[in-house]
């Protein structure tokens, strides 16, 4: 609830300090002459007109605030945020652990546990989640690998596969 | 002219040829529909296999993933609100409300049937008329190609939605995130943090796939346990025939058609402007010329009618440089240059006069993969719905696989994945905040090429501001642009007063 | 108890098994050499000049080494992802990149990368580009070699050239504006896409690039080649005059695309690899579809003069260092 009325005023705070952090970036950027503007220009009216609006923005949503803010409507359905911290969590995990395991380790354990976290409880089925993602891994690792040339990362089974 | 459309007909009425247009439509569609697999990467692949077929046959296989893929993205932007390919970004915008709706399988009939009308007037333009267009698109330099990037720009405040402010943060900030990386011209490193990988820039796909997929998924696993219904929308597909639209619809839609398949054909001419902004710009002009233009997001026909339209345009679009003047009109025509010359063939004003008979084939080779296309989707329409019906949960972890494969499959570094991740949390944060991502994407897009245009045109103009003004064609749409501006300001200042007014 | 005292046996031989695989390095014996797929690496997209010569040289390799040659393409940060990749590779002999001499060192100068062909094995050269003309648009009004001189020294920074000023265009340009004793407005264009469009739109009057990439409007008339930045006339083109016929042999420029592999690679595969190269050259098939696409002759150095020749070819550049940074 509160998180909603002051949602206006996150956001400009938000891109404010992407703005800082912009800015603060800039002077490593090496000048040539090359091109009649140096590389440095473009990044700095980008930076500019971030500022602006996000002051602007950060202004305006003070003054709703202060008008008493807008009629807040109530989410109908509950969103269990837990789900998606944990989707995030596994793709980094999973994104990560691909080059060192290997594309046919990391994709099965991802789907089935990413299965799992979406999954009502009551549908659970731990073997027919299991078997769908070595499948479903397996048929897509075949296609791309075989089929199509495309080198995903084998990680730990490149000593067995050579 | 229609002479030798009939003799190049006969190049590719070969059952082998019709095989390859038939598959290569096939697979197009597949990999256009998956999020993270794109029609370029489709073509990057089948490159090798092409080599074992005759030039026309090889040429056919990769115009068919072209047509295809570009068309696939469709399916998956309209279905699952992530887009298949860059190109099918704005489908989502009414693609999926109306699925939302239940009305679901007009959408996909909508998009499916303009897709094709898409490709078929970008053909014709491209048989008849290619030679004056290509002269024509040599008048754009690069003043002219700022101040198109520069009007296109102004067009994300069509797209912004109730808040002007937010939507231009989005777009600023998309401008922002695409300066990373080396610089044009100079190639200076700015905004790596000293990171190797990342002084290669973020690419589009893996941010769009993180913005949009991930995103999504996130989302997704949100309320995917607490919700009765795990499948992905519940799709009624008992009370529709055809390609679920009416005549009376479709003749409400002509001057969309074919405004937005200028528009796309423009955007593919141009070899300046990538091919994956003719969706958004389309849909922004199409929103601005409608009479109802506050309907645009809920779910009308007429976004999915503008964007599909659009991007099958751009296909014939891209063609036409490639093939009278030998040069890439985007990305993917880049690499459909690259399969002819490996076939020893050199497109190009003399290919015409050469190998008549192969630009023919070429001709007919891309109506016959365009039928092929809607002939597929059709039937394929149901078996799409049916498939998507499978439970999100089991669904959508396997999409994201998926996603990364193409993310990876890219430019064959696991870094892509890495953006993917992180401008899915990007993404998410827009959800929550509901700041408009399809700002976010125009910026991200057309901001480099405001800046390289501008640097180049500065060069060649040696350090003079004006010829951006003075040159004809340049001129004209720096003034629509700050007519737009001025408009847009104008419509804001009023909406804002009356809002006051009725508080 | 027996069971579990099996299972616990069993947990720990299958455990020593796979730590055994894991451990042992994976053997290739350099005369085997390849028992699988070949990575090639091409730094930049599909359907560039890199990548054609790569696909090219895909094709005969694979017949000359019995076994597969795979193109990947890494695009990013004008190659020095890719080189970057390759440096941190393992040293197996199956994973290498093709890239131009000319790029990579335009990025050491211009500080993208630190890296140069002293970080790799250069296994070979395997294309040499040395068909990089001056070219001009029908329209520009030069009528030949000379007019173009005259005019230009005479007014110094007047006509643009299009040009790839992270390139090794640029070097070129920088070259021919030193030993022409003529200054010119160089314009970026990125490549030839965007040149060619250029010079027939009348939007710049020069352009350099490499013969190939201009051919067909060359052919119609639309471009005029000026001149050809090598010592000899190319037998493919005749007509165009050398840049040391015109008094200018310093201007002299090519650029060579090598073969790499990482540090530490076992000699027998680099010299089995270069020795294949050098037969693929011997094949007419392999000449004939370079010459058709990009007019070139096969070129090739081996392991031990290609490190020579990328030397010379750097100490040439560097001269230029600061005409192309201009800081």
């Amino acid at each position: 609830m509160r998180f909603r009325r002051y949602m206006d005023l996150y956001i400009g705070l938000f891109f404010l300090l992407f703005t800082v952090v912009y800015i603060a970036q800039i002077p490593a950027i090496r000048m040539t002459r090359v091109s009649r503007i140096d590389s440095a220009m473009y990044p700095k009216m980008i930076a500019a007109l971030l500022l602006c609006l996000s002051l602007a923005q950060i202004y305006v949503a003070l003054k709703q605030l202060k008008l008493g803010g807008q009629a807040v409507r109530e989410e109908q359905t509950k969103r269990e945020y837990k789900g998606a911290a944990r989707t995030l969590f596994l793709a980094v995990a999973y994104v990560v652990m691909m080059e060192d395991l290997g594309f046919l380790i990391s994709s099965p354990i991802y789907i089935f546990l990413q299965i799992l976290i979406m999954c009502p409880l009551e549908k659970v089925r731990y073997v027919q989640f299991g078997i769908i993602a070595i499948v479903a891994s397996g048929i897509i690792y075949v296609i791309f690998r075989h089929g199509l040339n495309l080198m995903l990362p084998l990680g730990l089974l490149e000593r067995l596969y050579y | 002219m229609l002479a030798s459309l009939f003799a190049g007909s006969i190049e590719v009425l070969h059952p082998m040829c019709l095989f390859l247009i038939m598959t290569g439509v096939a697979v197009g569609i597949v990999f256009g529909s998956i999020p993270g697999l794109t029609a370029t990467m489709a073509i990057a692949l089948f490159l090798p296999v092409s080599y074992q077929f005759s030039p026309l046959e090889g040429i056919a296989l990769l115009i068919s993933l072209y047509i295809g893929g570009v068309s696939g993205g469709l399916l998956s932007a309209i279905l699952l609100n992530m887009p298949g390919t860059p190109s099918s970004v704005a489908t989502c915008f009414d693609g999926y409300p109306l699925t939302q709706r239940g009305e679901g399988f007009k959408a996909l009939g909508v998009g499916v049937f303009f897709s094709f009308m898409g490709t078929l007037i970008s053909i014709l333009v491209m048989i008849f008329v290619a030679p004056g267009l290509a002269k024509m698109a040599l008048n754009f330099g690069h003043f002219e190609y700022f101040s198109i990037a520069v009007f296109a720009l102004t067009l994300i405040a069509s797209l912004a939605g109730k808040s002007l402010i937010k939507g231009l943060l989005a777009g600023a900030f998309g401008m922002a995130c695409a300066t990373v990386g080396m610089a044009p011209i100079d190639g200076v490193i700015r905004f790596t943090f000293g990171s190797q990988q990342l002084s290669a820039g973020l690419d589009l796909l893996p941010v769009l796939i993180g913005m949009f997929a991930l995103s999504e998924i996130m989302s997704s696993a949100e309320t995917s346990r607490i919700e009765d219904d795990t499948s992905i929308q519940n799709i009624d597909l008992k009370n529709v025939k055809g390609f679920g639209f009416s005549i009376a619809e479709f003749k409400s839609q002509i001057t969309n058609m074919f405004r937005s398949a200028a528009i796309g054909i423009g955007i593919g001419i141009l070899p300046g402007i990538g091919g994956s902004t003719s969706n958004l710009v389309a849909y922004s002009v199409a929103k601005n010329q409608s009479k109802t233009p506050e309907k645009f997001g809920t779910g009308i026909i007429d976004g999915v009618v503008a964007t599909e339209t659009a991007n099958n345009a751009t296909v014939g679009g891209a063609m036409i440089p490639l093939l009278t003047l030998g040069i890439p009109g985007d990305m993917t025509t880049a690499m459909l240059l690259g399969g002819l010359m490996i076939h020893g063939l050199t497109p190009g004003p003399l290919l015409f006069v050469e190998q008549p008979l192969f630009v023919s084939g070429v001709f007919v080779a891309m109506i016959l993969a365009n039928c092929a296309m809607l002939f597929q989707e059709f039937f394929g329409l149901r078996f799409f719905i049916r498939m998507l019906q499978t439970p999100k949960h089991i669904l959508l972890p396997i999409i994201f696989v998926l996603c990364v494969v193409g993310a990876f499959g890219l430019n064959s570094r696991m870094f892509d994945s890495i953006i993917v991740v992180a401008f899915g949390c990007v993404g998410y944060l827009f959800l929550k905040l509901k700041l408009p991502v399809a700002p976010f994407i125009m910026g991200f897009i057309l901001g480099p090429m405001v800046e390289i245009y501008l640097r180049r045109g500065l060069m060649q103009s040696k350090g003079d501001y004006l010829p951006f003004l003075t040159e004809p064609i340049s001129g004209a749409f720096l003034l629509i642009t700050l007519v737009s501006v001025i408009l847009t300001v104008r419509k804001n200042i009023r909406s804002a007063h009356g809002g006051a007014g009725t508080q | 108890m027996k069971n579990n005292m099996f299972r616990r046996l069993s947990f720990w031989i299958a455990g020593i098994l796979v730590a055994g695989v894991c451990l042992f390095p994976a053997v290739s014996e350099a005369a085997d050499w390849p028992t699988r797929p070949i990575e090639l690496i091409v730094p930049y997209r599909a359907g560039g000049d890199t990548d054609f010569h790569a696909r090219t040289y895909a094709k005969y390799l694979g017949k000359v080494l019995g076994g597969t040659v795979t193109i990947i393409n890494m695009e990013g940060a004008a190659g020095s992802v890719a080189m970057q990749h390759l440096a941190a590779s393992r040293p197996d002999g199956y994973r290498m990149v093709f890239n131009q001499d000319a790029n990579m060192f335009t990025n050491k100068i211009q500080g993208g990368s630190d890296m140069d062909h002293n970080n790799f094995v250069i296994a070979a050269i395997g294309v040499r580009d040395d068909t990089s003309v001056l070219v001009a648009g029908k329209g520009a009004g030069f009528a030949n070699a000379q007019d173009f001189l005259t005019k230009a020294r005479a007014e110094p920074g007047k006509y643009s050239v299009a040009t790839n000023i992270a390139g090794f265009s640029f070097f070129v340009v920088c070259k021919l504006e030193a030993f022409g004793k003529f200054s010119l407005n160089p314009v970026d264009y990125g490549g030839a896409a965007a040149m060619i469009p250029a010079l027939l739109g009348n939007k710049v009057s020069l352009a350099v690039n490499s013969y190939g990439v201009f051919k067909q409007h060359i052919d119609n008339g639309d471009i005029i080649p000026l001149m050809l930045c090598a010592e000899k006339r190319n037998p493919n083109f005749p007509n165009v005059p050398t840049v040391s016929e015109l008094g200018m042999p310093g201007a002299v420029s090519s650029r060579g695309y090598f073969f790499a592999f990482p540090k530490g690679t076992d000699q027998a595969i680099v010299k089995k690899f270069s020795d294949a190269v050098a037969a693929v050259q011997k094949d007419p098939a392999y000449a004939d579809d370079i010459r058709k696409a990009y007019y070139l002759a096969p070129f090739y150095r081996d392991a031990a003069t290609a490190k020579k020749y990328m030397d010379d070819i750097w100490t040439d550049m560097v001269k230029y260092q600061d005409a192309m940074r201009k800081n």
